[in-house]
């Protein structure tokens, strides 16, 4: 690190040394946009009559000679031209109007490079802060489904401070991270999922492997209200310039910047009200019990019928409650022709459908910008967030399966005895194993997480010339996390231990920095841009966990309340540090033609060899290609209905380093046994590992029709990850449980396109629409070291999980099977009537959808008065509904209430002679009533697969009505109001049985393929909300 | 100018080469050692082993009849193996990973570091390992085991894994006695917590872990009574030489698998094979206290209802019931009723029925080796002193055969004592109790009236509840039911298998393991084909160590 700063000063003090020698009439000045007051960089400068002309640099800065009374031209695409007659002036700074939203917008790509966006070679759609400001979600990722064509978005669950993942054009990494980065401001932000497996476990049933809690994603920490534009690069050129981890794609965030002039207050605040929805129906008839015979201390619905003068309770609907939220921001912005700045303080609180959950959060960002010469620009950004997430338990043995199984005929509410504890159906409340009672587990075990972060950075912008400009970014995201799991001594998670306390510290710091310098000449026609950067990325992080077990006080939460015997502790460790050296071509000919290359150097600490250093290890490149052309600019003859048309091409391969530190050479834990000492990994390193490599192509065009009212931006694209770096089981006779290793090809490939149409354009009403769409087919080429089959514990739940086969794709899912004759018929015991169970994982659904689609419809009525939703449409791609065949297997479900009926199931016997042409039929004759295996043994995870799920589900409606002009003029206070009224997640129109098909049963520190996507098992669904949002403007 | 430019450059180019590596050179974990000393490799290699032996002994346990389960048919009281690989399989997974790798640096760095002693240590280890595993599973990975980035393995057939067992021991040997280099007592002792470095303690080891392996092959023509009862007299000589992993029991991790912090016995109790051989049935034919061995009341546990006779107690022997094999019993859920009265306790102590509590270490609970605090022998004199009196038989040196039977009784009695020392409410067995025994019916008194009954029921006395490897051997020798000539019954008079598993495709009792199911089966299908491991009834396929 420090050699960069080395590296940087001396050069930043040799463009010192440069000077200028003008010897006619120069006039210089800066060209922003007058929206936002960002430089617009590649303004087209010209001289009227005269061949004199130029462009202006990344920070807007342009430099030309030219006469008194000369007619300087400022033309920019997207944006109206502005004219300026020369005067005596010899400074003349621009605000050039936007015209065209789509067309001109200037966005950042990668390391704060700011691009038209005619220019591009990929697609790359942008997203206004607003839209996504205005469903008011407290995890910002959310609000981008439907918003993003290829983007496929899952909360974990639908409590609050839930995490959520998004993945763009597919998952390309069977066991490695397939997020995108998330870059704000032009550096990398840490949204890694706080990894189950790095802390302590609090003993007990609990399940640690990621699915029976959840940590939020820390993308999530950022204040919806600070975003002015987000970004989303997926295309090869972009990604290839953010390397190892940009071959997932970023997620670009520009953070509001202050606006000059007086200040501008605003305060807007909103309300929300949650309704939980779309809970699993239960049955109400019949009694807990087994074949047929009554057992009040069962928790399977296998007894009797439910006596009619039995009172029966409506525990689910006691348990939840309406779920509350609050936000209010406030802003400050203004500034001078020296300096802006913007300053927003949001605070946030919800409190979820389920009691005692909640999610709080303070954010505070202050962004500033100084000029403090005309060539040099100083912009820093500082912002610290505090949040706290009150959880419950989720999935197997938490608090929804239990309850879902909680006996109709007893009242759930009282789960205290009379003396004070826990009252279980057994009677004993530490005897024997049952699941807590919801309202017990909800109040008596106490599951939060703390969160404090803090990220800066400073920028340097310096404009030696008219054509050279450098500049340097330096950054830190830091966040500390403390987590606390306390589950009481009488808990069925921790009774046999006495009670459990497990308590961990997250430290993150993340350091990164960005120096570039960019070239920018026009020679004859070629105007060629050269940008080389250095770029680093250093990250330190350390868990410290500790836990105890055997309270003395059962409800004091301190690990000082433990018995000093079961205390524990452990440290994780995860270092590395990675630098990246890139320089990127690109020339425009004529207007009509832009062309660019680029190549990338990577160094990463994840490759280097713990023992013997050498830097050939670290050290990956790869490079891109591109271009693109501007059909409406090349042909000047085309329809007039045409505006613009493109056609672009771009390829680029990116490397990729292993996603976890210290995976090339062997580690040793402490060994937990008599005499200490230290253990082998279960995980063992490989001194062989090599980057991982992704190909990526895409093409696509670009259209914009009839006065721009209909625009399409289409994409195709094929990508290949080649030498896949996972972390398999391996045969134990390796020495390990898991090793790292390289090998297997991965491809997606599919299409997107963004359709923007206006069909109305009238003085009271402006109806817009965007189509969303995307298709995505992924492909398991080849495996890894000819593995037969790979899957990631973690997503072994119930008795599925994931599964890679060669030829199969990432989205498969496996479990058991019933065994079946050569000719597909079920082979039935002879003892048992019933089917054969195989131990034999084969693939049995594709949660891989065939499309998604996202329709965002917006109407502008009467200038004031502004509606809008986004519908989400999702066709195909199969749901496991673990929740139901839980609900199944313990009598509960709905489709059990035909148990009288008897039946005898379709198959053929397993007498020998299954396998013959003439195989005895299944004659035995089960009443399922009397037989409660047939709901256990009789029946297969497969079962529960649901095919083909499709949705449509309405993401979110607004209406905004702004208080018009008229009505704000009465007063000198308020300058602008609005009232804005939203619903979240009103309705969804499914085939599936369940809750929510947009379900995750682990959470998404998950590794690797889709994790627990499209696995449903004891969440719920995100609750409705109804929103009411009012915004002042002083 | 241009010369301090060229300075300038130079000397950032040095010092970006500096810096670099001092910014990538990051790559090993602050948290954990790369490569650790062998004073801290050592301990876990050597502690991990009561939890080997343990956990598959859960498994075994039911073949051999320490214990059947309480729930009726359970599969490995039905002799049913571990399907698809799963349950039984902890013998494959430390062999290779636990110990294994742990092994592999100790000699790598102990040969670098000239610690001889710690080198011939990790190779008995991986002999005794090696040998374990095999006695369970058969065919196993081992020429190309731990070979780097190796994915696939062939398996090894077991008169190759029974040789390359012989070769360890021998290499094991040539380290142990040397005494050049850094070989040190003091400095192994620090990492060795079974023999606190002493060489010839672990040569011992290594010489018991030959007798045993010679002594398997007892069926086969080329069996060689001198060279086991040679090599049984360089192992252990006396109960002081035992090889015990110790337990220092203050959380889940540290203690006694068979401790009732861990609860392993909840669904295993004693069984009617056990409890029979020490209530008088099978030497007296009747359980009259005087007919009862010193050893029933310190091994085994006795039930709150001393008096009522059921199916679990048929004959009154002071109320030590047992669980008949697949019969089960249905466990009374309230304390005090009938059913729960009259169910077998649990092995951690009189009259314990459930898991006493949990997760509490600290009290002193339980007898014999079902205590959290009680050490858990790998191998030891007494067991020696078995094998060699089964070959000095075998031979027909019936006065040597003799001798160490009867050394084999007392010294066990004398382990008992040991083991009981700290245990709570468990007296001592007196030298009366002790010699009236010795010279009792129940223990052979001549030559002439010796039988291999006499040895093998002693020596299943003596290995019960630790040594079910070699007590499984030993059965799987005799074919559960092989006949002795002398008295023309079964050499495990009174065991029996009342129902097997429809998985053995037959009337067929149990050979081996089936190999894990966690990575052979994804990985070594192919091998495990070729095997025949995926068959149904591969678990009763009889090995090649008992074969003739």
């Amino acid at each position: 690190m420090k050699f960069f700063k080395f590296l940087f000063y001396p050069l930043f003090l040799f463009t010192f040394t440069f000077s200028l020698s003008a010897q006619e009439k120069t006039i210089t000045g800066t060209i922003v946009s007058s929206d936002d007051n960002t430089p617009l960089q590649g303004v087209s400068v010209k001289v009227t009559g005269a061949k004199k002309g130029t462009q202006t640099n990344a920070a807007g800065y342009y430099s030309i000679m030219a006469n008194k009374n000369e007619v300087i031209q400022f033309s920019y695409i997207g944006y109206s031209t502005k004219s300026h007659k020369v005067g005596d002036e010899t400074t003349h700074n621009v605000k050039l109007d936007q015209t065209d939203n789509q067309l001109g917008a200037v966005i950042v790509t990668a390391y704060g490079i700011k691009q038209s966006k005619k220019d591009l070679n990929y697609q790359a759609i942008t997203i206004q802060g607003d839209e996504i400001v205005q469903t008011k979600r407290e995890n910002f990722i959310n609000s981008l489904a439907g918003r993003i064509p290829g983007a496929t978005i899952t909360a974990t669950t639908g409590m609050p401070g839930a995490s959520s993942s998004i993945v763009l054009r597919g998952p390309t990494s069977i066991d490695g991270n397939n997020q995108p980065i998330f870059v704000v401001d032009g550096l990398i932000i840490d949204n890694s999922t706080f990894e189950m497996q790095d802390r302590l476990p609090a003993t007990g049933g609990l399940n640690m492997a990621n699915r029976s809690n959840d940590f939020g994603n820390r993308a999530m920490d950022i204040n919806p209200e600070d975003i002015e534009t987000l970004t989303v690069l997926k295309g090869p050129e972009a990604t290839a310039l953010y390397g190892s981890d940009g071959a997932n794609g970023a997620i670009i965030i520009t953070t509001k910047k202050g606006k000059k002039g007086t200040a501008n207050v605003s305060y807007n605040t909103s309300f929300r009200w949650e309704k939980v929805y779309r809970l699993p129906e239960i049955q109400t008839i019949y009694d807990q019990g087994a074949f047929g015979i009554n057992n009040p201390i069962a928790r399977t619905f296998f007894g009797q019928k439910i006596p009619a003068s039995s009172q029966v309770f409506d525990n689910i609907n006691n348990f939840f409650r309406i779920g509350k939220s609050q936000q209010h921001n406030l802003s400050v912005d203004g500034g001078s022709d020296i300096g802006t700045y913007r300053f927003t303080a949001g605070y946030n609180k919800q409190e979820g459908v389920v009691p005692n959950t909640g999610f709080q959060r303070y954010n505070f960002r202050l962004n500033t910008s100084f000029k403090i010469s005309p060539k040099l620009n100083i912009t820093n950004s500082l912002a610290y967030i505090n949040s706290r997430t009150d959880k419950a338990s989720k999935g197997t043995g938490g608090f929804l399966l239990s309850m879902l199984t909680w006996p109709v005929d007893d009242d759930m509410k009282n789960y205290l005895d009379a003396t004070g504890n826990r009252r279980a159906l057994r009677g004993d409340p530490l005897g024997g194993a049952e699941d807590d009672n919801p309202f017990w587990d909800v109040n008596k075990n106490i599951n939060y997480d703390v969160n404090d972060r803090f990220t800066g950075n400073v920028s340097i912008s310096y404009d030696p010339t008219k054509w050279l400009n450098f500049s340097a970014i330096h950054g830190v995201d830091f966040y500390t996390t403390k987590g606390t799991w306390f589950l009481h001594p009488q808990s069925n998670f921790a009774r046999n231990v006495g009670g459990s306390l497990s308590q961990w510290n997250e430290n993150q710091r993340l350091i990164n920095g960005v120096y570039r310098g960019s070239a920018r000449k026009k020679i004859g026609k070629l105007n060629n841009t050269i940008i080389a950067a250095f770029t680093f990325d250093s990250r330190k992080y350390e868990i410290n966990s500790i836990k105890g077990e055997r309270f003395f006080d059962p409800t004091f939460v301190s690990i000082n309340n433990t018995d000093p015997l079961t205390v524990a502790s452990i440290t994780t460790n995860a270092n590395w540090s990675r630098a990246g050296a890139f320089v990127n071509y690109s020339t425009n000919y004529d207007s009509w033609l832009n062309l660019s290359a680029s190549y990338r150097m990577d160094f990463s600490s994840r490759l280097v060899d713990p023992v013997l250093f050498k830097m050939a290890d670290a050290t990956y490149g790869y490079w891109s290609v591109g271009g693109n052309i501007i059909i409406t600019d090349l042909i000047k003859t085309l329809p007039a209905a045409i505006q613009f048309a493109k056609a672009r091409i771009n390829y680029a391969t990116t490397g990729r380093d292993p996603s976890a530190p210290y995976v090339k050479g062997n580690r040793f834990s402490a060994s937990t046994f008599t005499g200490g000492g230290f253990t082998p990994f279960v995980t063992q390193g490989n001194p062989n590992l090599q980057p991982e490599l992704s190909k990526q192509f895409e093409t696509g065009i670009e259209l914009k029709f009839f006065k721009n009212r209909l625009g399409l931006d289409f994409a195709y694209y094929d990508n290949q990850t080649k030498d896949q770096l996972i972390n398999p089981r391996i045969s134990y006779a390796s020495g390990a449980i898991l090793q790292w290793i390289n090998g297997g090809t991965v491809q997606n490939k599919g299409f997107e396109f963004q359709l923007t149409g206006t069909p109305v354009k009238s003085k009271n009403l402006i109806w817009d629409i965007t189509v969303n769409f995307g298709r995505n087919r992924n492909e398991i080429i080849s495996m890894p070291a000819g593995l037969p089959q790979f899957y990631n514990s973690d997503t072994w739940i119930a008795n599925i999980r994931n599964i890679a086969v060669q030829g199969g794709n990432i989205f498969q899912l496996a479990s058991n099977r019933f065994q079946r004759n050569f000719n597909g018929d079920l082979v039935i015991s002879q003892t048992s009537g019933l089917p054969i169970q195989v131990a034999d994982y084969t693939v049995v659904a594709d949660r891989q959808p065939d499309f998604n689609i996202g329709l965002i419809n917006s109407f502008s009525i009467m200038k004031n008065i502004n509606l809008s939703f986004n519908l989400d449409f999702r066709r195909g791609g199969d749901v496991y509904n673990g929740t139901e065949e839980f609900l199944y297997n313990r009598g509960m479900s709905v489709k059990t209430l035909d148990r009288e009926t008897p039946r005898v199931i379709k198959g053929v016997l397993n007498d020998g002679l299954q396998n013959t042409s003439n195989p005895t039929p299944n004659n035995i004759l089960i009443t399922p009533f009397f037989r409660s295996d047939y709901y256990t043994a009789g029946t297969i995870a497969e079962d529960f697969i649901e095919k083909d799920v499709h949705w449509i589900r309405m993401r979110d409606i607004s209406l905004t009505y702004n208080f018009p002009a008229s009505f704000i003029k009465r007063q000198r206070v308020i300058k602008g109001a609005a009232l804005t009224f939203t619903g979240t997640d009103l309705f969804i129109i499914t085939n599936y049985s369940g809750a929510d098909p947009s379900a995750n049963a682990n959470n998404t520190s998950t590794r690797g393929g889709m994790g627990g996507v499209g696995m449903d098992l004891g969440n719920i669904a995100t609750p409705r909300g109804l929103i009411f949002a009012f915004r002042l403007q002083f | 100018m241009k010369f301090s430019k060229i300075v300038l450059s130079l000397l950032l180019i040095a010092l970006a080469a500096s810096s670099c590596k001092k910014y990538l050179d990051i790559n090993s974990d602050p948290s954990s050692p790369q490569i650790p000393s062998l004073a801290s490799l050592f301990p876990p290699i050597t502690a991990v082993m009561s939890r080997t032996m343990a956990f598959d002994g859960r498994f075994s346990g039911g073949y051999i009849q320490n214990w059947s389960n309480i729930a009726v048919n359970e599969t490995y009281d039905l002799h049913g193996g571990n399907a698809g690989g799963s349950g039984a399989n902890q013998a494959w997974r430390d062999f290779y990973q636990v110990q294994g790798t742990a092994i592999n640096l100790v000699v790598k760095q102990g040969i670098i570091e000239e610690q001889w002693d710690y080198v011939g240590a990790a190779i008995a280890l991986r002999a005794w390992g090696l040998q374990n595993a095999t006695d369970y599973f058969g065919e196993m990975p081992y020429y190309q085991a731990w070979e780097p980035n190796r994915v696939y393995f062939k398996y090894e057939t077991q008169d190759v894994l029974y040789k390359v067992v012989d070769s360890l021991c021998r290499s094991s040997l040539s380290y142990l006695n040397r005494s050049d280099g850094k070989v040190n007592q003091a400095v192994m002792g620090r990492g060795d917590l079974v023999y606190a470095g002493n060489r010839e303690k672990w040569k011992r080891f290594v010489y018991g872990i030959l007798a045993r392996n010679w002594h398997h092959l007892s069926n086969k023509s080329e069996y060689n009574a001198d060279s086991v009862m040679s090599y049984v007299d360089k192992s252990m000589q006396s109960n002081a030489d035992n090889f015990l992993i110790r337990h220092s029991a203050t959380r889940n991790d540290d203690t006694n698998p068979w401790g009732p912090a861990r609860d392993n016995f909840y669904v295993r109790r004693q069984s009617r094979f056990a409890v029979q051989l020490l209530d008088g049935t099978t030497f007296y034919g009747n359980t009259a206290a005087g007919s009862r061995d010193p050893r029933l009341g310190r091994m085994l546990s006795v039930s709150p209802d001393t008096s009522t006779l059921n199916t679990n107690m048929p004959t009154l022997n002071g109320g030590y019931r047992f669980m008949l094999p697949a019969s089960g019993y249905v466990v009374g859920t309230v304390v005090g009723s009938s059913a729960f009265r009259l169910t077998p306790a649990t092995l951690y102590g009189d009259s314990n029925i459930v898991n006493p509590n949990a997760s509490n270490f600290a009290i002193r609970q339980g007898k014999y080796l079902f205590q959290s605090n009680a050490t858990f022998p790998i191998m030891t004199f007494f067991e020696m002193q078995f094998i060699k009196a089964e070959a000095a038989f075998k031979k027909g040196d019936l006065t040597t055969a003799l001798v160490s039977y009867k050394n084999g009784i007392s010294a066990h009695i004398d382990f008992v004592n040991t083991n009981n020392a700290s245990a709570n409410g468990v007296t001592q067995i007196t030298a009366t109790e002790k010699s009236n025994y010795l010279a009792s019916k129940a223990v052979k008194q001549t030559d002439a009236t010796l039988t291999l009954t006499d040895i093998m029921l002693q020596k299943y006395i003596a290995d019960f509840g630790w040594n079910f490897t070699e007590s499984w051997s030993d059965m799987r020798r005799y074919h559960y039911f092989d006949i002795d000539p002398q008295t023309t019954q079964a050499v495990y008079k009174g065991y029996s298998i009342p129902i097997y598993s429809p998985n053995n495709l037959g009337p067929k009792p149990a050979y081996r393991f089936r190999p894990t199911n966690f990575s052979e089966f994804d990985w070594n299908l192919d091998e495990l084909k070729r095997i025949g491991a995926l068959n149904q009834d591969y678990h009763t396929y009889e090995m090649w160590f008992s074969q003739p």
